[in-house]
């Protein structure tokens, strides 16, 4: 059979009705130009929560002492020592953060509140984790800092106090003695999450371990790579490295944060049900569609096979009329969704006037200006979809053109 | 041996209550260069005979021989086979396919026998040049009158050089002055090509045109006659 002849029959075919070609175009290419713009989108906020979830804590690998991720023990400390060093060495780490966490008691002339006493390393962290970017008074830290801190902005709100002012911090320290000290504030912050702001205080890493006496020790070192991709190749390497030290963990951040891991996997599923439903509704548009244009062509057709069309010209005919309608409607879809999320990418969304103060995500602050990402990978995937859904929804017509009786059809 | 020979065919329709005999033990033979006329009153079966002799339909019982080939014993697709080789269309309603070209709609038939396009293209032009159809070949079926629309629709039949011609009722569409022209056009590749003609009508002046003529009443030969022209 000439494949060729069914080609050119079929693009001539397209074109007898062209509204009805046209809106069947425009509802696929609809469909794909959501689904692309919204799964980029998707895809871009997640990675976006993903990097600062990962420099705002975990890192993109975080290194445990076995347990702390779930019970968060001051006593599951360990020694930090050479063991930066070396992560830091490893090809595509970016930076290693040594943070210790503690509970403690801070205290104004005014009042007393539970807080998270944070040891960090100052001048580094300043670079890298997004929430200190978000300080809506004074200063951040200094590495010579000595007895300064940054505080939470409802915490300084609770305490009445402000830069230049002073409060005490109470906790207990390592041989199980309690220990205040009198931390004078250089900055506030203000990130949007209400759990961190009612109860952050910064200070110097090698602060927070004399305060505690944990001296040399952390709770946690954050790693964070060049690219989230590379997590795959450096993760290996380092619990190679943690091997003889049987009390680490390395973990990626899908498993030190699985508040976030869950709520972006819940996120996007509902978005692939949702686009699942859409493309469905789609697809049985188009199957009526072309089973109308199968249908009024049945004298047609019976002429064609009375004077000798074999069956399976016209099975084909009808497929390949589908495959150009499909064909069309990517094309158009992928131009349209391409437009979109080259907007989405350069400008971003602004949720601002959606989402209030409480713009928090599977516990990570949550940015109002929210950017798509170019995920081809996906573009791809999806147009095949559509494609092969525009194709399923031809079967049945094309099966129905086949089985045209001439004798009643030339009635 | 007979170009088309059919014996003791039948072919009955059982409606609600009623038979119809729609095809009553017919026998007939049809020779080659024969240009015969299938006559009689709406419901004798005339259509009904042209579909069984052109494999489109199947008898309940008797049999039909086309061009040396017994059609009962064929399958489907060797009946396809059968009517895009052997046997020549020409239908009352035209059946064009409107999104092609005359030219197009005339070599459909070629196309599927897998002649080259050249080829396809010299031969159509030919034949519509001895109908003096040349320059219409780029028209679409909307674009042409009826009678033109039955003369591509002859020449779709005529190209791929068949057996025989079967035409059920091909001017009843037809003014008669366009439906005489039609018949002379039929008759002329009929004398001129040999070419073998067996159509149905109910005009007495499309009727008195044929060489011979079988009359049909109630799926029966009434009558049988040659014309000496
Ligand atoms: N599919 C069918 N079911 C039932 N009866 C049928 C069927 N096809 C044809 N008939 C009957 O068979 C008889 C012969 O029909 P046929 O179409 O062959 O007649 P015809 O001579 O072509 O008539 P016309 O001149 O009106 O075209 C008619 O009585 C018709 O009603
Ligand atoms: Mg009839």
């Amino acid at each position: 059979m000439d494949f060729i002849e069914i080609v050119k029959l079929a693009w001539k075919n397209l074109w007898r009705h062209r509204i009805r070609t046209f809106i069947t175009v425009l509802a696929m290419a609809g469909s794909l130009f959501l689904a692309i713009s919204l799964v980029n989108m998707a895809k871009g906020s997640y990675s976006k929560m993903i990097d600062q979830g990962v420099r705002s804590g975990s890192g993109h690998i975080g290194v445990y002492q076995k347990g702390y991720v779930k019970d968060r023990l001051a006593e599951q400390s360990f020694p930090m020592d050479n063991l930066l060093k070396k992560i830091q060495n490893i090809s595509g780490v970016k930076a290693v953060l040594p943070h210790l966490k503690f509970s403690a008691l801070a205290q104004s002339a005014y009042d007393s509140r539970g807080s998270l006493l944070f040891g960090l390393k100052a001048s580094q962290e300043h670079s890298i984790n997004p929430y200190i970017q978000k300080l809506s008074e004074g200063r951040f830290l200094m590495d010579s800092d000595k007895r300064k801190a940054v505080v939470g902005s409802g915490l300084a709100k609770e305490l009445r106090i402000a830069p230049g002012k002073s409060f005490i911090i109470t906790l207990q320290d390592k041989a199980g003695e309690l220990q205040s000290e009198k931390l004078r504030v250089v900055g506030i912050l203000q990130t949007g999450i209400k759990e961190l702001d009612n109860s952050m205080v910064m200070v110097n890493l090698p602060e927070a371990q004399r305060i505690s006496g944990y001296i040399g020790q952390v709770h946690e070192l954050s790693v964070i790579l060049h690219s989230a991709f590379l997590q795959g190749s450096v993760l290996p390497v380092i619990q190679s490295l943690l091997s003889r030290k049987d009390n680490l963990v390395a973990l990626g951040w899908q498993q030190a944060m699985p508040n976030l891991r869950n709520a972006i996997q819940y996120d996007y599923t509902s978005l692939r049900v949702i686009l699942l439903l859409l493309v469905t509704i789609v697809g049985i548009g188009i199957i009526n569609t072309f089973l109308m244009s199968v249908l009024e062509r049945t004298r047609e057709f019976g002429t064609l096979m009375a004077i000798g069309t074999p069956p399976s010209f016209l099975r084909w005919l009808v497929i390949t009329e589908a495959s150009f309608t499909g064909l069309l409607g990517v094309v158009l879809g992928w131009i349209g969704g391409s437009v979109a999320t080259y907007y989405l990418v350069t400008r971003g969304l602004n949720l601002a006037f959606i989402l209030s103060d409480g713009q928090e995500f599977g516990g990570v602050f949550f940015d109002p200006i929210i950017r798509a990402s170019w995920n081809i990978p996906n573009m791809i995937s999806l147009s095949i979809f559509l494609f092969i859904i525009c194709i399923g929804a031809s079967l049945y017509p094309a099966w129905k053109a086949a089985k045209i009786e001439p004798v009643q059809a030339l009635k | 041996m007979s170009l088309v020979k059919l014996t003791n065919v039948k072919k009955y329709y059982h409606n609600d209550s009623n038979m119809v005999r729609a095809a009553d033990d017919v026998s007939l033979k049809i020779e080659k260069g024969e240009f015969t006329v299938l006559a009689g009153p709406s419901g004798s079966g005339k259509t009904t005979l042209l579909n069984l002799i052109g494999g489109l339909d199947r008898p309940d019982s008797g049999e039909i021989w086309v061009a040396g080939q017994k059609l009962s014993e064929k399958s489907q697709k060797d009946l396809s086979r059968i009517r895009r080789g052997k046997i020549g269309f020409i239908f009352q309603a035209y059946n064009l396919v409107p999104v092609l070209t005359a030219e197009e709609n005339a070599e459909f038939v070629l196309m599927l026998n897998g002649i080259p396009p050249k080829k396809r293209k010299e031969k159509v032009l030919a034949i519509l040049k001895d109908m003096g159809m040349e320059g219409l070949e780029h028209r679409k079926p909307g674009e042409m009158s009826g009678g033109q629309q039955q003369r591509i629709a002859v020449a779709r039949a005529m190209v791929t050089e068949p057996d025989i011609i079967l035409a059920d009722e091909p001017t009843a569409n037809l003014d008669s002055e366009s439906s005489v022209n039609l018949l002379n056009l039929m008759r002329t590749f009929n004398e001129t090509k040999g070419m073998t003609f067996l159509f149905s009508s109910h005009d007495e002046r499309v009727i008195h045109l044929a060489k011979r003529v079988v009359h049909l009443r109630d799926g029966k030969i009434e009558s049988d006659t040659e014309k000496i022209s």
